[in-house]
């Protein structure tokens, strides 16, 4: 364990030289369930403004890996760097703070708010207004910081393109707009780095069509996308740069043209062409 | 003007309030605690003792011995931070438990005799002033920042982490907050009764804060309140039947619960559209 630990140590000292780093960079990240490990010994780095796709047949790791990014859970061992700086032991509302944001694979809204609500809890980590401001104000007046949240989730709404739903319970809005709503909450938090688990599972073309642009668009307003993916049309169609994962370990990297042509990736996916008996 | 009957009644159901409300902070973030009554038990103890011995005004007694309360709420809350549902209820009852023997058995505070003599400082004016003044917070606590990051934890709180939401942060300021809340009670409770004991604070006392927050509804601040205010006053307007009174308490209890299993109140019977959509449909056209 601590001669890992010392390697990780060399590594960053070693990667502080660098001039620009990557958003995103990860050193041997490893986590293991009971023997069993769900990643292992990964090597990652993204770089600034790209889009990024993981993808993998199920079960090969990559949303534990988004978890372990955005610290739902904790490396059992391995480096996790955002802008330079060390990930390991943080929480994920300090994660979220320093710019990390996420959406979930199963949609994780608070159900019982109302839309606009749900993007305003998400604007926590941006605002500082506490206890005093509530018990040291006149009664019956709006506090000036409040009106900001609201502007600034309506807004957010708007470019999602749900603005018109915001009065509704969460709870009730259709699958696809659940999804986008998800993806405003993520947006409110200012982050540079997006983690994506999933966007478009379980939508139609057209829904899927409008959140390939709507991922463009974030990626123009220069934020870092890093998304996992089963539809390979938007995949493909979108990302910069392709990282392929099975059974927890990377078998591939590269740009769309060479993941395609790639035969490892071609066996994770299809299997292994095996001779006919005769 | 009013008679003594009605202002007992009335102070009684203040304090209730307040102990309502002081349960349905942490409820908020989906914290059900059972601590209510030990809280309460402390404030009233602290409070009683600093202007029965030491001769001190009722407001800063009444504030330090909520202060007290608080800053232990804050300590159980440490260790509960991590524990949900049915195991938090579990460890806050016995805490409760803990500090009513430590009352019990605590010799300066009269141990089992019970603490007496206490100054009847209690009164409409300033129990309400209270009450009002708790309303006031509630209704800006419940859309605020704060009030918006606590039911984001109690729907999920893994998500609401995500979202920048400090769990830990919040969720011992709502404990602390409601044991505070919970001291406020207690101090009022003290020097109305003037004479206090722990059996006055134990299990059952925690048990009847939860039942005015389920009875009233806890969706919205003034259902506890509503609650409170109907478990005070309906076993004494049945006072007619004498000893079956609490027969009749009992099944109006669960009547209602049949009929609004969610509470009598929640937040749409709270908007004047509900109401009028019933009483004037007229006007919406």
């Amino acid at each position: 364990m601590e001669v890992v630990a010392r390697e990780i140590l060399a590594w960053e000292i070693e990667m502080s030289f660098e001039p620009a780093r990557p958003i995103l960079e990860i050193h041997k990240g490893t986590k293991t369930f009971g023997g069993f490990n769900a990643v292992n010994n990964l090597d990652l780095k993204v770089q600034r403004e790209t889009i990024h796709a993981i993808i993998g047949p199920n079960g090969s790791g990559k949303t534990t890996l988004i978890n372990l990014v955005s610290g739902l859970l904790q490396p059992t061992s391995g480096g996790f760097f955002f802008k330079g700086k060390n990930l390991n032991g943080l929480r994920a509302d300090r994660r979220t703070a320093m710019g990390i944001s996420r959406t979930f694979q199963n949609i994780r809204i608070f159900g019982q708010m109302s839309v606009l609500e749900n993007v305003m809890v998400a604007r926590h980590c941006r605002t500082k207004s506490g206890l005093r401001s509530l018990l040291f104000k006149l009664p019956f007046t709006s506090l000036k910081e409040e009106v900001e949240i609201r502007e600034r989730a309506e807004e957010i709404l708007k470019f999602v393109g749900i603005a018109h739903r915001k009065d509704l319970k969460a709870s009730g809005l259709p699958y696809g707009e659940q999804r986008l709503l998800e993806l405003g909450q993520a947006l409110a938090t200012a982050p540079e780095l997006l983690l994506l688990d999933e966007p478009v599972a379980g939508m139609n073309p057209k829904e899927k069509d409008d959140v390939k642009h709507l991922i463009q668009k974030i990626s123009k307003m220069g934020m870092t996308v890093l998304f996992i993916e089963h539809d390979m049309k938007v995949v493909m169609g979108i990302s910069e740069r392709i990282t392929v994962m099975n059974f927890g370990e990377k078998i591939a990297e590269g740009e769309p043209e060479e993941i395609q042509k790639n035969p490892g990736v071609i066996e994770a996916y299809l299997g292994k062409e095996h001779q006919s008996p005769c | 003007m009013i008679s003594p009957f009605v202002q007992s009644i009335l102070i009684f159901g203040g304090i209730n309030a307040i102990l309502a409300l002081s349960l349905y902070l942490p409820f908020l973030g989906g914290q059900l605690s059972l601590a209510q009554g030990g809280f309460m038990a402390i404030g009233a103890y602290t409070s009683a003792v600093l202007t029965k011995n030491f001769g001190i005004p009722f407001g800063i007694s009444l504030i330090v011995g909520s202060l007290f309360s608080g800053l232990v709420g804050v300590g159980v809350g440490f260790p509960a931070l991590r524990i949900k549902g049915i195991y938090l209820l579990l460890i806050t009852l016995g805490f409760n438990e803990v500090i009513r023997v430590f009352f019990l058995n605590f010799k300066y505070t009269g141990g089992v005799g019970g603490f007496g003599g206490i100054l009847p400082l209690t009164n409409l004016f300033n129990l309400y002033l209270v009450l009002v003044l708790l309303i006031l917070f509630f209704r800006r606590f419940q859309n605020s920042r704060m009030g918006r990051a606590l039911r984001a934890i109690s729907h999920d709180q893994d998500a609401a982490e995500a979202r920048g939401v400090p769990l830990t942060r919040m969720k011992t300021f709502a404990f602390g907050a409601g044991a505070f809340i919970a001291g406020l009670a207690g101090g009022f409770y003290a020097h109305f009764v003037m004479f206090i004991e722990s059996g006055s604070f134990g299990f059952h006392r925690s048990l009847e804060a939860m039942i005015f927050v389920i009875l009233g509804g806890s969706q919205i601040f003034w259902g506890p309140i509503l609650g409170s205010f109907l478990v005070t006053f309906i076993p004494e307007s049945f006072r007619f039947l004498q000893k079956f009174r609490f027969e009749f308490f009992g099944l109006c209890l669960v009547i209602m619960m049949v009929l609004r299993p969610r509470g009598i109140l929640d937040e749409e019977v709270c908007r004047w559209r509900w109401w009028r959509e019933r009483f004037w449909p007229g006007r919406l056209k």
